[in-house]
């Protein structure tokens, strides 16, 4: 390829958290643009639907119709089914149904007006068990006042949108607060390379990957120290720092992510091999620990089963 | 160590919610349809695409209690889709008011003819949607650059129609053009999706 290849670089706020998407292109930036704000569109939609923050988003609405089935949209159907899947798959380590639990620990300001969200909710009742789904109908039914917590899925989500938005642009990365889609090449010519921070000296990288078409995510007590919750204790985690999934879908490695680290080291590890995925596991010292996929060299990673 | 046949794969649902709900989607930025709309009708660059159709409104209007859509056509068997009969529609739960939101619930296609681009490390392809009975009835490449036969990729037509969806498997060893096809069809479907 002759023609000049630069970066187009967009930034937005959404969903609490930078978006920063790169696009690597010999079009004029004019051309690109509208098709990023598309993709910026998609966070905006999927937090409309799925946050916790907003009593008159979809999820919350949900409140005032405990007991009875409601209409959803297809978004927010999908990311409770996968939340309530990943529930199951971790025997209820991981459980959407905490919100409440963790508006009590603090966690409940709306990070665009300074509120604080209360909802009248009981934080020690109820499980995955009391949310149902009726897929054929389109609708979700909570057995009781709940509140869910969909970040571990609905951030993911919205990178994979907005991927499909800049669909026509073979080389682009899409970042939002550290887990990401990279497809094809970064403007040097390479693939994307990614950072994996070491959990407790800041600015150091505990492990480096090169990414080409695959998404990358990140779960951990970096920043909020001790948000990710074991739900069937309601305790903090303890067992690792941080646990990093390269997948096809940055949806799969977010949701896949957070159930490794309620899962710890070992649990953790198999359900990453089980679900047929590439991760890293960071222990609070900084011992690594990865998945049997890291022994095939592979310079590049590609997420497996993935388009390469 | 055997799969678990219980569990589905995270990866595969995932992969699946996605197309779902890009193709059921919608758009909230309004000003973003319209830079496309002003880029397609200059049409001069390759990436000027056309328009989608317009975003929807705001959310400040409860959504309607709608039956629920037919499952973006799947279980479409017939090749060069005749359009399924449209499942009974069931009627709403009782409870099902309005939740506010304005996201919908379901791909609507509007009948016609869509044209769509896609682009790869390999060169570009270029194909013609039909769409009737709102759903997928027609896919053709109209144009290619692609530097790999397009044999590699000849059954991939068919197989958006089976499966009323752009998101067909990669074809073996025909990665970029499995890849510009996709692209292609989506932004044609995205042309269809009616708001």
């Amino acid at each position: 390829m002759s023609t000049p290849r630069l970066a187009h670089e967009f930034a937005t706020v959404s969903m609490d958290t930078l978006v920063h998407i790169q696009v690597v292109s010999a079009a004029p930036r004019e051309a690109i643009a509208p098709h990023v704000e598309r993709a910026f569109g998609w966070f905006s939609t999927v937090e409309r639907s799925c946050t916790r923050f907003d009593p008159t988003s979809e999820v919350m609405q949900l409140l005032h119709h405990v007991g009875r089935p409601v209409q959803a949209s297809t978004l927010l159907l999908e990311v409770a089914a996968f939340a309530l899947e990943l529930a199951a798959q971790t025997d209820g380590a991981f459980d959407p149904t905490i919100g409440a639990t963790l508006e009590q620990l603090g966690y409940a300001t709306d990070y665009r007006t300074g509120q604080v969200v209360h909802s009248d909710v009981d934080p020690g009742a109820g499980s995955f068990h009391d949310v149902r789904l009726d897929r054929a109908a389109g609708t979700i039914t909570l057995l009781r006042p709940l509140v869910l917590d969909l970040n571990a899925v609905a951030k993911g989500l919205a990178i994979d949108l907005a991927a499909q938005a800049l669909g026509v642009f073979p080389d682009v990365c899409i970042e939002a607060g550290g887990d990401l889609v990279a497809r094809g090449h970064s403007p040097s010519g390479e693939a994307w390379h990614v950072g994996i921070q070491h959990p407790r000296a800041a600015g150091l990288l505990a492990r480096s990957l090169w990414i080409s078409d695959a998404a990358v995510c990140t779960s951990g007590d970096y920043e909020r120290g001790g948000h990710v919750l074991d739900a069937r204790t309601r305790q903090a985690v303890r067992d690792l720092a941080s646990v990093t999934v390269i997948a096809p879908t940055a949806m799969a490695a977010d949701g896949l992510s957070t159930a490794a680290m309620v899962l710890g080291r070992d649990r953790g590890l198999a359900l990453l091999e089980q679900q047929g995925v590439d991760g890293v596991l960071l222990e609070p010292d900084g011992t690594v620990h990865l998945t049997r996929g890291f022994a095939v060299p592979a310079p590049v990673r590609r997420a497996r089963g993935a388009a390469s | 160590m055997a799969k678990d046949r219980i569990h589905p794969g995270l990866v595969a649902l995932s992969a699946t919610a996605i197309t779902a709900i890009y193709v059921a989607g919608y758009m909230r930025t309004q000003a973003a349809d319209a830079s496309i709309a002003a880029a397609a009708s200059a049409a001069s660059s390759p990436t000027a695409l056309v328009a989608p159709a317009a975003a929807p409104g705001t959310t400040a209007a409860p959504t309607p209690v709608l039956p629920r859509r037919g499952d973006n056509g799947q279980g479409v068997t017939s090749r060069r889709g005749v359009p399924p009969t449209p499942p009974p529609t069931t009627p709403p739960a009782p409870a099902a008011a309005a939740v506010p939101s304005a996201a919908q619930s379901g791909p609507s296609y509007k009948d016609g003819t869509y044209t769509g681009q896609g682009s790869s490390r390999r060169g570009d392809v270029w194909v013609s949607v039909t769409v009737a009975g709102s759903h997928i009835t027609d896919v053709t490449i109209t144009r290619s650059t692609l530097q790999y036969p397009l044999r590699d990729i000849a059954g991939l037509p068919d197989e958006v129609v089976q499966r009323q969806s752009a998101q067909v498997d990669t074809v073996s060893r025909a990665t970029y053009s499995s890849q510009a096809f996709r692209s292609a069809v989506s932004q044609a479907l995205t042309k269809a999706v009616q708001s």
